[in-house]
């Protein structure tokens, strides 16, 4: 369509908005209560607009571009309009800095931090700088507010962990009502009261903790002024510079901003366009990033132990020594555990060390016991090929949701926002355990609705996990909806994949030795002759290895990671490695040359990966490339599903022992939950989840 | 250990400290400081002398929340103990009948004024007050003032104090209206004394500021306080912290000021990380 | 100034020949033949090694062991005439402690100790032993290697401390006799213990929050762990002393007030705390320290233990400390500690004009600390921020001596160069702290802000008032400070009961 915007002729497609065109074409038009993510609101009326045949103004964030409109963004009325409206916004947030002549020389000149009391003005607000309403105000221009300065009293709520809220700065955009509704679905928090005494709050001004807020730090991203604050980044200086990362904390695969300072991760937050998550996040990749990398218990160097007790050494004598022991042992003599955290490269490498190096009989990886793992299974059985890739999207469509085990907003954090959102458009949501209720519940469900059934690894345990499974993928097949594996480690669809390119040995007599780079069932003490550990975290095994090997976090390297949906993502690294941690590849690396094995002389990640793709079918190669382009998900389908039919894929006999699920909190052996004060109190509540 | 009388806001963000010091109490002067440690971990700094009561002993005042040791001190309540309140410390403004004097006040700066300003009152002056606030509701002690100085006037950004300027321009009419001024007396954030000693400078009135340097024992030990007045370096604690406006090297003051930014912040996150959930 | 030697009085040649004519003195004496002894090696004080010990503030020497104590005490030939004694700036009974400790009576010989030196503890590990006692020692003539008087002194006390039988020495009547000390340094100190001893009621008026003086905020936990300084003030608690700590005599109250309070005689031992800089060009840069300022923020507010503490100092990649005395070697050890790469001492003459402790200069090398000898500042240069970076210094040489006989500095011209640094810390000396002189009308001082005193009474020119340590000397050492205290003690007592 064509349109008139300040005399200007522009052009639009699809439905846009007003403000959407206007922006488009480089027309500022200032809004503050309106954001992308959000449905139109028009409540800070900032946007009026003229329309040329409609009688006064229209907000131009919910009013539709139409053919042949004309529109006047910037006539002397509508400034004069606008002024006034920003200067009623003003009379009740500090303004003083904002109008202030002096403001450039007096910031810089201040020199104490400031931003921990109360705010009253720019130069103490910890938002100074990044305020959607200094851009506004410096954008229109103002010199004084004509009202007095009123304070909406109360001081700043810091009751909550994560989260400071401060009154005083809100302009009462809804911004985080909206969002905490809208996409959360937690709704947390409301207008509270009336006309001037109108405050943003929780229902009897609960802490967030003692009502459904799980956390995720929408509202703080999306709240314009310093009003809705994360603590941790309330006094820094602005990071020096930002990166893009894949989460790898859970198995959603997020995408994050990361700020970085003096080469550490400040803090993250969601990115807008990460194609999974859509500018939204939870708890732990909102705030929990940082210090899960500095974590105190974070294996910085190599460890061997002598005499009795372990101490640092270096890389060449870890390595030599490792290799040493190691050649030791005969086939079958050695087992390898692997972690579902861990990246397609890590797990590739590895695979290939246990298999022609060590020539163990399989590595015991948490996906053998996996939702996915069951589900493909089944398909096996069938004989039929049960995709297991979907997309966050299709959840929204369905319109009955079954969701089994799974604590969706701890376990699944953006399957839920699917969720929410399909049920705010009219889906019945039917929680259950995944115990016999299951089954019945499943049995009656409508068929002329179409039916997603979500599931995590709960379901597939236990001898008749296979039939209950089967049971539920009919029921969902009979209305013409599907059934939905959900994981909660970073990559167990990727450690799937790759394990099937390994073929499983029969077991022999038994280990005498273990490597262990992933969770293992706790370790009695001469339970092995050599424990070798290569690992992020200090914990009890690791204590009780012979050698240890730190290794980098997904964050600190590079890698692939393949999420819930099967969407193959490859996550830059943040920051460098801290002490001397290295990626996992790059110590199997090494070993495998020290016991003078061939052909894993990979000189990067992309290497490894296209021996990946050559390797296990499932990573397409081209998938692999344009991981970074388009989305790419691991190939499935008749021939995918056909190539493995018949074979021997886990189940049975030579199956290493497998530790339990993993905590969902849990990140590479350090318990999240246990070990941050604040998550502890995130997760330890009983109140009622949304 | 000094006990606490008093803790309490007197306006967002600023706190009134009142602490039982009868020694302290009767010895203080207009312009002097003491030196606080919140708890047995904290840091030693210095608060203006706001108020003394000698029949009850107490020594007041205020501060601005801006840090570690001012959130602890926010923290306090009446009946608590505090390691360290040492004073009265610094050499006493200079009081004498000069003829007219303007006081400019902002912040902590009109707590620390008032000992001054009826001291000068009592001695004969005409006192003006000019009392600089990001808008009304951060003024406090109006009554006092209005009740000792001869007239107050307000620069402010706020609507509700008939003014939109910061301090230079209402001082310079004032010092018009009010000629001739003997002298000027500034005392408030770093900023607002430059700014005072600036705008004054051209007309030649003698400008009086109080420093506001980092300090750690208060007595002249150390030199962590030192700032160059007048050519030289002096110790603003035993050399101040009264000291000609005209004659301060404030770019240094500034920089020293911002020595320990990033010490500081580590140091308020971990009280917070510790303190908070 | 006045001399460090003092010869041994007659009374005090008395006393030490009473003890050693003692039975079991001669048996001892007989038990070792002289020749025996002399061959016997020194017990070397064992030490952390420095690659471990630089980088914490643990205490650096461990101490002898019993063991190590009996042989080295066995050292000592208890000469006849002990020189030794004569060169102890308080008179200590040398051969007395020391032959104690050779019967094995460890507590006796802690106990002689503090017959004549209230702080032992601290003597034994501060002392520039190696110019005083032990310079005099036979010992030392006889086969080179004095007796190594100090650590056995540190042996005797932190055995005592240890054993947790700190004995009262029994205490006369109350003499009803207020006497007031300003400052809790080590004068204050030993002078209160002193007059509690004689019966008089001591208060002690400390600015500061913690008693010490130097011995709190200016010797390092390295040197000078805070626990045995505790440990001293309470013995002197339990004496009866009353210890008030911010107070400042002079703001907080001045003599007269406390005249006014009942206090008779007075003894200011308010220090040398007064930074000396050089005034050259970026002093005030941020990041340069005064020495006093720098051990003050580790020592006595915990710098080095920040966050944990509030109070934050610099940890600097390149500190340069510019000075060679001990407060110089405190710095850059500090400095070092903090983790500092290069940590440097800067110093306009030569390692054998370097007036610290020879152990301290020789710990500091073992653990790694540059010297840049015969080298001056000149001027400090900063950054955008107000920062130094640099400092730009210029080769010495020695010329003729000065007043102090040591050779005097003389700049050689076009050797200036620059060092990039991130941290300088200034410990060319400390002089008299101004504010007792500058409120106390009528207290005579001395041409550079010290306090006049007669020295063979320590009295001031007001009556009832003596003085002594630094605020007399400038910036001196501990002993010394005793020294002065000692001698002002026995004049206030007589001086309060006249």
């Amino acid at each position: 369509m064509k349109l008139l915007i300040d005399g200007r002729a522009v052009t639009a497609e699809g439905t846009p908005t007003l403000l959407e065109v206007a922006r488009a074409n480089g027309i500022f038009v200032p809004a503050l209560c309106e954001h992308p993510a959000l449905e139109p609101y028009a409540a800070c009326r900032l946007c009026l607009v003229e329309v040329k045949g409609r009688k006064g103004f229209v907000p131009a964030c919910s009013t539709r571009a139409e053919d042949g409109q004309e529109v006047m963004t910037a006539t002397a009325e509508i400034q004069a309009l606008r002024k006034g409206i920003l200067e009623l916004i003003l009379a009740e947030h500090p303004h003083a800095c904002l109008i202030c002549a002096e403001k450039p020389s007096c910031d810089d000149l201040k020199s104490t931090i400031r931003k921990t009391g109360e705010v009253t003005g720019c130069v103490l607000c910890p938002a100074n700088g990044r305020c959607e309403l200094q851009r506004v105000v410096e954008a229109m221009g103002l010199g004084l507010v004509p009202f007095p300065s009123h304070r909406r009293p109360g001081e700043v709520r810091r009751d909550d962990p994560f989260i400071d809220r401060d009154n005083s700065l809100c302009i009462l955009c809804g911004r985080c009502v909206r969002v905490c509704q809208e996409i959360r679905g937690a709704s947390v928090l409301t207008f509270v009261s009336r006309g001037s005494e109108t405050v943003i709050g929780t229902a009897l001004d609960r802490r967030l903790l003692d009502s459904a807020c799980q956390f995720c730090g929408a509202c703080v991203d999306v709240c314009p002024t310093g009003s809705l604050m994360d603590r941790g980044g309330r006094y820094d200086r602005p990071a020096e510079a930002g990166t893009k990362a894949v989460c790898a904390l859970c198995g959603q695969g997020c995408r994050l901003n990361a700020g970085i300072r003096e080469g550490r991760i400040a803090g993250t937050s969601p990115d807008m366009d990460g194609p999974v998550n859509r500018g939204q996040a939870c708890v732990k990749g909102r705030f929990l990033v940082g210090p899960a990398l500095s974590h105190p218990r974070r294996l910085l160097k190599p460890l061997v132990r002598e005499n009795g007790s372990l101490r640092e050494a270096g890389w060449e004598e870890a390595l030599d020594l490792a290799a040493k022991r190691l050649a030791a042992f005969a086939a079958g003599e050695v087992a390898v555990s692997a972690s579902a955290q861990s990246s397609c490269e890590d797990l590739f490498v590895l695979q290939r060390f246990a298999a022609e190096v060590l020539r163990a009989p399989a590595v015991a990886g948490p996906w053998t016991g996996s939702a996915a793992a069951g589900l493909r299974d089944l398909g096996r059985t069938a004989g039929r090929a049960l995709p297991l890739n979907f997309r966050m999207t299709d959840i929204d469509h369905a319109r009955t949701i079954v969701v089994i085990g799974e604590d969706l907003p701890v376990t699944q954090p953006i399957v839920g926002l699917h969720v929410h959102r399909a049920a705010s458009m009219g889906a019945e949501v039917i929680k259950v355990d995944a115990g016999k209720r299951a089954l019945g519940l499943v049995s009656r469900l409508d068929r002329s609705k179409p039916a997603v059934i979500l599931f995590g690894p709960s379901l597939v345990g236990g001898a008749d996990g296979p039939a209950r499974l089967a049971a539920l993928e009919a029921a969902a097949a009979a209305t013409g909806g599907r059934i939905i594996a959900l994981d909660r480690e970073a990559n167990v669809r990727g450690g799937l994949a790759i394990a099937e390119a390994f073929p499983t040995l029969p077991a022999s007599t038994g280990a005498r030795a273990l490597y262990l780079a992933g969770p293992h069932p706790k370790l009695k003490p001469g339970e092995a002759e050599l424990v070798i550990v290569q690992g992020s975290y200090g914990d009890e095994i690791s204590a009780l290895a012979d050698i240890v090997f730190p290794e980098a976090t997904s964050f600190e390297a590079e890698g692939t990671f393949v999420n819930v949906e099967g969407r193959i993502q490859v996550s830059r690294p943040a920051v460098a490695p801290p002490g001397e941690a290295r990626p996992g590849w790059r110590i199997l690396q090494d070993l495998a040359g020290r016991l003078g094995a061939k052909g894993f002389g990979y000189g990067s990640e992309a290497d490894v990966r296209a021996a990946l793709a050559e390797a296990a079918p499932a990573f397409d190669a081209a998938a692999l490339a344009a991981s970074n382009e388009g989305p790419a998900f691991l190939a499935e389908g008749p021939a995918g599903a056909a190539a493995f039919a018949g074979r021997d894929a886990g189940r049975g006999r030579g199956r290493a022992r497998v530790a339990a699920p993993l905590d969902p909190d849990d990140y590479k052996g350090l318990s999240l939950v246990l070990e941050n004060k604040s998550l502890k109190l995130v997760r330890g509540r009983r109140c009622p989840r949304s | 250990m000094p006990k606490i009388l008093t803790r309490e806001r007197l306006v967002p963000n600023l706190h009134l400290l009142e602490v039982h010091a009868p020694e302290v109490a009767g010895k203080c002067r207009p312009g002097q400081f003491v030196i606080v440690m919140p708890d047995e971990k904290g840091e030693r700094i210095p608060l203006s002398i706001a108020d003394w009561d000698v029949e009850r002993g107490s020594v007041t005042a205020v501060f601005l929340v801006v840090g570690t040791t001012t959130r602890k001190l926010a923290a306090l309540k009446a009946g608590d103990e505090i390691p360290v309140f040492v004073g009265p410390l610094g050499r006493p403004s200079e009081i004498a009948a000069f003829g007219t004097v303007v006081l400019v006040a902002g912040c902590f700066g009109i707590g620390a004024l008032w000992p001054a300003a009826r001291a000068l009152k009592a001695a004969g002056n005409r006192v003006v007050a000019l009392i600089d606030a990001k808008a009304d509701y951060l003024v406090y002690w109006k009554d006092r003032f209005r009740s000792v100085c001869d007239r107050v006037v307000f620069s402010s950004r706020d609507y509700a104090l008939g003014s939109k300027e910061f301090v230079p321009g209402p001082l310079e009419r004032l010092l018009e209206a009010e000629a001739p001024v003997a002298r000027v007396i500034a005392v408030g954030c770093t900023y607002l004394m430059y700014a005072s000693a600036q705008a004054t400078k051209p007309l030649g009135v003698k400008t009086v500021v109080s420093l506001n340097p980092i300090m750690v024992d208060g007595t002249g030990m150390c030199g962590a306080c030192r700032c160059t007045a007048e050519g030289k370096t002096k110790f603003a604690c035993v050399d101040g912290p009264d000291f000609d406006g005209h004659h301060v090297d404030w770019d240094e003051l500034f920089m020293r000021r911002k020595s320990y930014f990033d010490d500081e912040t580590r140091s308020l996150c971990r009280y917070e990380e510790t303190e908070l959930p | 100034m006045a001399e460090d030697k003092k010869e041994l009085a007659p009374e005090l040649k008395e006393k030490l020949k009473a003890e050693f004519d003692k039975d079991w003195r001669k048996e001892q004496r007989k038990s070792v033949p002289a020749k025996e002894r002399m061959k016997t090696a020194r017990q070397k004080m064992p030490e952390r090694p420095a690659g471990v010990r630089n980088r914490d503030f643990q205490e650096v020497n461990t101490g002898l062991t019993p063991e190590m104590a009996l042989a080295e005490a066995r050292r000592c030939l208890d000469c006849a005439n002990p020189q030794c004694v004569a060169g102890c700036p308080v008179a200590i009974d040398i051969p007395s402690f020391v032959k104690l400790i050779e019967k094995g009576e460890f507590l006796a010989a802690a106990w002689k100790l503090k017959e004549t030196n209230s702080l032992p503890a601290i003597c034994g590990r501060v002392c520039p032993q190696e110019t005083q006692c032990e310079e005099l020692c036979t010992m030392k003539k006889a086969s080179g290697v004095p007796v190594a008087i100090g650590n056995l002194e540190r042996f005797a006390s932190d055995f005592e401390r240890l054993s947790g039988s700190m004995k009262i020495p029994p205490l006369p009547p109350p003499s009803g006799k207020k006497a007031a000390i300003i400052g809790a340094g080590p004068a204050g100190l030993t002078v209160a213990g002193d007059l509690a001893k004689l019966g008089h009621q001591v208060t002690i008026f400390e600015a500061l929050h913690e008693a010490g003086g130097v011995l709190i905020y200016g010797i390092p936990e390295f040197r000078l762990p805070k626990a045995i300084l505790k440990a001293e003030v309470d013995y002197l608690k339990r004496l009866g002393v009353a210890v008030r700590t911010s107070f400042v005599v002079g703001l907080t109250a001045t003599i007269d007030d406390l005249r006014n309070e009942g206090y008779e005689a007075f003894f200011v031992g308010s220090g040398a705390g007064l930074p000396n800089f050089m005034k050259i060009p970026g002093e005030n840069l941020v990041g340069v320290y005064s020495a006093n300022e720098y051990l003050t923020r580790v020592n006595l507010m915990r710098a080095y233990d920040f966050p944990a503490y509030d109070t934050p100092v610099f940890k600097a990649r390149t500190a340069a400390v510019i000075g060679g005395g001990n407060v110089a070697m405190d710095s850059v050890r500090t400095a070092q500690r903090l983790g500092a790469e290069r940590a440097v001492i800067v110093y306009r003459r030569s390692r054998a004009e370097m007036p610290a402790r020879t152990e301290e200069i020789h710990h500091a090398e073992e653990e790694g600390i540059e010297f840049q000898l015969l080298t001056t500042p000149i001027r400090y240069l900063g950054d955008e921020r107000g920062r130094v970076r640099a400092m730009e210094c210029q080769k010495m040489g020695l010329g003729e001596p000065d007043a102090s006989g040591r050779r005097r500095p003389v700049p050689i011209e076009g050797s200036e160069y620059t060092m990039d640094v991130d941290l300088v810390v200034c410990a060319i000396g400390q002089s008299p702290n101004p504010l007792i002189p500058q409120t106390t009308p009528g207290l005579k001082m001395g041409k550079w802000g010290n306090v006049e005193v007669d020295w063979a009474t320590m009295a001031t020119s007001l009556p009832g008032v003596y003085a002594g340590g630094d605020i007399v000397r400038g910036g001196a050492t501990v002993i010394l400070a005793m020294g002065d205290a000692r001698i002002a003690a026995a004049q206030m007592d007589q001086y309060l009961r006249r």
